[in-house]
């Protein structure tokens, strides 16, 4: 299966990507590359473009430089990429006199791909009273609208902005449950940037690390859950602190100090490195692997 | 593109309701005022109407424009996830927006009809023809409305403000659609044959285009949040329409003017007397003349020869703001058959009199300050004058021309210009007098003291009308004149050379005996509606022919003008009739039969601007078209004649 999404090509490549809003550079040459069938986690602080980048990928924004190329296709601001990529925007908006039906039904005759049956399908599942007007609607229902939007016609790729964002947790579990859904379904490859990743523990395959307007770091998923730990001891006098490790500093108040490391080889270096003196390994739980990652940015390349 | 269409129609659907609500609440509105005002219904609601096409439509266009802008604009969000680009959004708004527009100018025309006026609210002057322009008028609203609409869309869109949108529209749409109107009263005015429609649509097109171009790098340039030139090239490509219309204006203005410089009249002149021999009279009608703005004075022959008798000058816009009647010539013809031709201008304040005949060129003859320079030419059987009206004394002058460096001696005259000039004959020996009693015709000293008792008794009625001008013949003067013979008929009493008086044309007491002078020299008239008089040039009174079955046959045929009267030329086997510059038909001249009819060159384009547009030659007709210049012969030939 493996050989035959990489026939397809990759979901995507980002390659120098470049983005500014007036004085304020948001992406700073965007380099990556993402490989069908994959779910995708993209970690970064607020503001440092994670919503930018997915416009790009959706063909709603320009890139100022560099090249971009999506299922095989290259933006033109055609909008015929979006026929193919289900989106879940962070704040979803709908037309506000509209029903949820209606808005199923508008979206009906723009996509092509569009399945009526598996759309009312989903939203049955999901429990979207088709006949509420989005202006009354809960924040709930019109991200369950959101999510049958993104998914009734069949896309090969979803792009997530925060799709749990301001849900509460019984709602955040319904639309996560069908996210886990369209992972058993082969060649859907998944890009969502979430607050909260450790949602997406257990099926993440790739961790990107935006910071600084780059992707300073690319991890895979399962390596970091396995092989993150918290390097703790008393701090040596007179070691020095190995360079080039994938790990954090947590704390060097004299005499205790703490690394969170991101892989065993940089745990290893540590604990053999004589910085700290009698120097303990213990797993890190993912969420705070996740919240370590992000002060990680470009500083320990 | 039809998903947004609909999509579009059904978000602009409350603004196009808001707007025909406006429209059919006007109707009610105007009941009111027409009760309230005492004013006619019918009145009332047409001004309603008119409103609406004038004022209403743009104004909704504006408004219609304003709210698709602002609302693709607050709908960014919503839409923007749709697989079509930004520019295929916006085209669609401003498409449904459109439709809207039309929708609501088909209720402006349906209710016209409803109404009464029908497609005549197109027409601001229905006597001066329909079809043309009705379309134009239609197509002109079009454009205005159209390009305000897309306007106040396009400001409205950058500016996310649908008032400040629509204002902005409104302006620039209105703007180009005043510098087509104006290139389009341009010709109007100026009564040059210089159309503006065809730039007038370009016009149109390329406003319409650029509109449209700078709307889609705008849509695309906010939605994609694209920094760059896109604002700029919107801002400009709205200002196009302006832009390209006043330059066109403007353009087509000082091209006007310049053809108007040399657009040709035909010259306007005094028509001599009766006396005028007959030799003199053909040397009047070898050519034509015409006169220029500038002040050029050309004289023309049948076969196309051209010859400049007065140079004219190239005038300045602040020349023709500041005095329109620039240079003001006027001519008259005298008994020698030389041309006087009389030029005031008004830049200068001079009064140039030239003189002499065409195939040889005019000369300046006299020249006066302007002051002194009265109305006009005046031609008193051998002499040519000068009469016009001093508003110091309240009073007629009048001065014969004085030789070359002679001064001019002017004396008073009463208000009445013809019997001035019938006293003036009569002293020369060219009018002769009727006694009291109506019977005696003398001539006073001049012309001999030579008298004719008549057959019949004359009518005299108001002061001249004793007098009795000579009609020149090849044989010598003649003195003619109505008479009511005893059996109770009337009959024309000629007075010949030789002392004996023969009655013409005798017929009821109803009938007329007014004849005019030919190219050829001779004479001819209607004696009623049917029936025409002719005069030889020799003198030869033939009997009268009835055309009454020629005229009626014609007039089955085709539509012939009020002025179905006109005599052009004559001689025993034809007669030349001209049917109100449309037609030239050829009677026989023994039966009165319809012989050939000849449909001459469109003059309308002349007559609308109260212009002659036919001068008799002898040979044929000189016909201005306005744009050209032809000439028919009497055997219906027609050539055009190159002036410049």
């Amino acid at each position: 299966m493996n050989d035959a999404r990489a026939a397809r090509g990759p979901a995507f490549v980002l390659d120098g990507v470049k983005r500014s809003f007036g004085s304020r550079h948001i992406l700073r040459g965007v380099s990556a590359r993402a490989e069908r069938g994959k779910v995708i986690g993209l970690l970064g602080r607020n503001g440092e473009g994670k919503t930018t980048l997915l416009r790009i990928l959706l063909d709603l924004l320009e890139a100022d430089a560099g090249a971009v190329e999506v299922l095989g296709l290259r933006p033109d601001g055609s909008g015929r990429i979006r026929q193919r990529i289900g989106y879940v925007p962070e704040r979803p908006a709908f037309h506000e006199y509209m029903t949820a039906a209606q808005v199923l039904s508008l979206r009906a005759r723009f996509w092509e791909r569009w399945d009526a049956a598996r759309a009312a399908a989903l939203a049955a599942s999901l429990g979207l009273d088709l006949a509420e007007r989005v202006s009354s609607a809960s924040k709930g229902t019109v991200a369950k609208l959101a999510w049958v939007c993104a998914a009734a016609h069949d896309p090969e790729l979803f792009l997530l902005d925060e799709p749990t964002s301001g849900l509460d947790a019984l709602v955040r579990e319904e639309v996560l449950s069908k996210l886990i859904e369209e992972l058993q379904d082969a060649g859907k490859t998944i890009f969502v940037a979430n607050h909260r990743m450790e949602e997406l523990a257990g099926v993440l395959d790739e961790i990107w690390l935006l910071s600084g307007g780059v992707i300073s770091r690319v991890c895979d998923a399962e390596r970091l859950r396995r092989e993150a730990r918290v390097v703790s001891g008393r701090l040596a006098d007179t070691a020095k602190e190995p360079a080039g490790l994938c790990a954090v500093r947590l704390r060097a108040d004299a005499p205790l100090a703490a690394w969170a490391a991101f892989d065993s080889e940089s745990a290893e270096r540590l604990l053999r490195s004589g910085a700290i003196e009698g120097a303990q390994a213990s797993a890190m739980p993912f969420e705070e692997t996740l919240r370590r990652l992000l002060a990680l940015g470009g500083d320990h390349d | 593109m039809t998903e947004l269409l609909s999509l579009e129609l059904r978000k602009q659907r409350m603004a196009f309701l808001g707007v025909a609500g406006v429209f059919a609440g006007s109707f009610p509105l105007a009941v009111v005022c027409a009760r309230s005002l005492k004013q006619p219904l019918e009145q009332t609601l047409g001004g309603a109407i008119v409103f609406w096409l004038f004022l209403g439509l743009a104004l909704a266009a504006a408004v219609l424009g304003g709210s698709a802008g602002t609302g693709l604009r607050a709908q960014a969000e919503a839409e923007a996830l749709l697989p079509a680009s930004a520019e295929e959004r916006a085209k669609s708004a401003v498409a449904a927006a459109w439709a809207y527009l039309a929708a609501l100018a088909l209720l402006v025309i349906l209710a016209s009809f409803v109404q009464g006026m029908g497609w005549k609210l197109l027409e601001p002057d229905s006597a001066s023809g329909s079809n043309g322009l009705v379309w134009a008028n239609a197509a002109i609203f079009s454009f205005a409305d159209a390009l305000i609409c897309l306007a106040s869309f396009v400001c409205a869109y950058g500016l996310a403000h649908g008032a400040a949108g629509g204002i902005l529209g409104a302006a620039i749409g209105a703007a180009a659609a005043a510098g087509v109107g104006l290139g389009l009263l341009t010709s109007l005015v100026l009564g040059v044959p210089m159309g503006f429609s065809r730039q007038a649509v370009v016009i149109a097109a390329a406003a319409m285009a650029a509109g449209v171009w700078g709307m889609l790098k705008l849509a695309r340039s906010i939605e994609r949040q694209r920094k760059g030139w896109a604002w700029a090239a919107a801002a400009l490509s709205l200002l196009c329409g302006p832009a390209l219309s006043f330059g066109s204006a403007a353009s087509h203005f000082r091209k006007a003017m310049s053809l108007r410089m040399l657009d040709y009249d035909l010259a306007a002149g005094t028509r001599g007397s009766e006396a005028t021999p007959p030799s003199a009279l053909r040397l009047e009608h070898e050519g034509v003349l015409l006169s220029t703005r500038r002040g050029d004075v050309l004289w023309i022959s049948p076969d196309g020869t051209s010859r400049n008798l007065i140079l004219g000058e190239d005038r300045s816009l602040k020349d023709i703001l500041n005095s329109p009647l620039w240079s003001w010539q006027e001519h008259a013809w005298d008994a020698d058959g030389r041309l006087w031709v009389l030029k005031r201008e008004y830049s200068t304040a001079t009064c140039d009199i030239y003189r002499g005949r065409p195939r040889d060129g005019l000369t300046l003859f006299h020249k006066l300050p302007l002051k002194q320079c009265p109305s006009g030419l005046v031609q008193r059987g051998r002499e040519m004058g000068l009469r016009g009206w001093n508003p110091l004394q309240g009073t007629w002058s009048y001065a014969s021309i004085p030789e070359r460096g002679e001064k001019f001696h002017w004396t008073l005259e009463t208000d009445d210009h013809g019997l001035s000039s019938l006293e003036a004959l009569h002293r020369q020996g060219l009018a002769a007098k009727l006694d009291k009693n109506g019977r005696t015709l003398r001539l006073g000293p001049a012309g001999g003291g030579r008298r004719w008792q008549l057959p019949g008794a004359a009518v005299i009625g108001k002061p001249g009308s004793e007098y009795v001008p000579a009609i020149a013949t090849e044989s010598g003067l003649i003195f003619a004149r109505a008479v009511a013979l005893s059996s109770g008929r009337r009959a024309l009493a000629v007075c010949r050379p030789d002392g004996t008086v023969r009655l013409a044309w005798e017929g009821s007491g109803a009938d007329s005996y007014s004849v005019s002078a030919l190219p050829d020299g001779s004479r001819a008239g209607w004696r009623d509606t049917r029936t025409l008089l002719r005069m030889t040039a020799a003198g030869e009174f033939l009997p009268p022919l009835d055309v009454g079955p020629a005229v009626d046959e014609l007039l089955k045929r085709m539509p012939l003008a009020p002025d179905f009267s006109k005599i052009v030329r004559f001689d025993r086997e034809s007669v030349w009739l001209l049917s109100g510059d449309q037609w030239l038909i050829r009677l026989s001249g023994r039966d009165g039969r319809v012989l050939d009819r000849w449909a001459l060159p469109d003059t309308s384009a002349m007559w609308k601007r109260h212009l002659p547009a036919v001068h008799l030659g002898i040979d044929g007709l000189f016909v201005h078209t306005g744009a050209r210049l032809f000439f028919i012969g009497f055997d219906g030939s027609r050539r055009s004649l190159s002036v410049r």
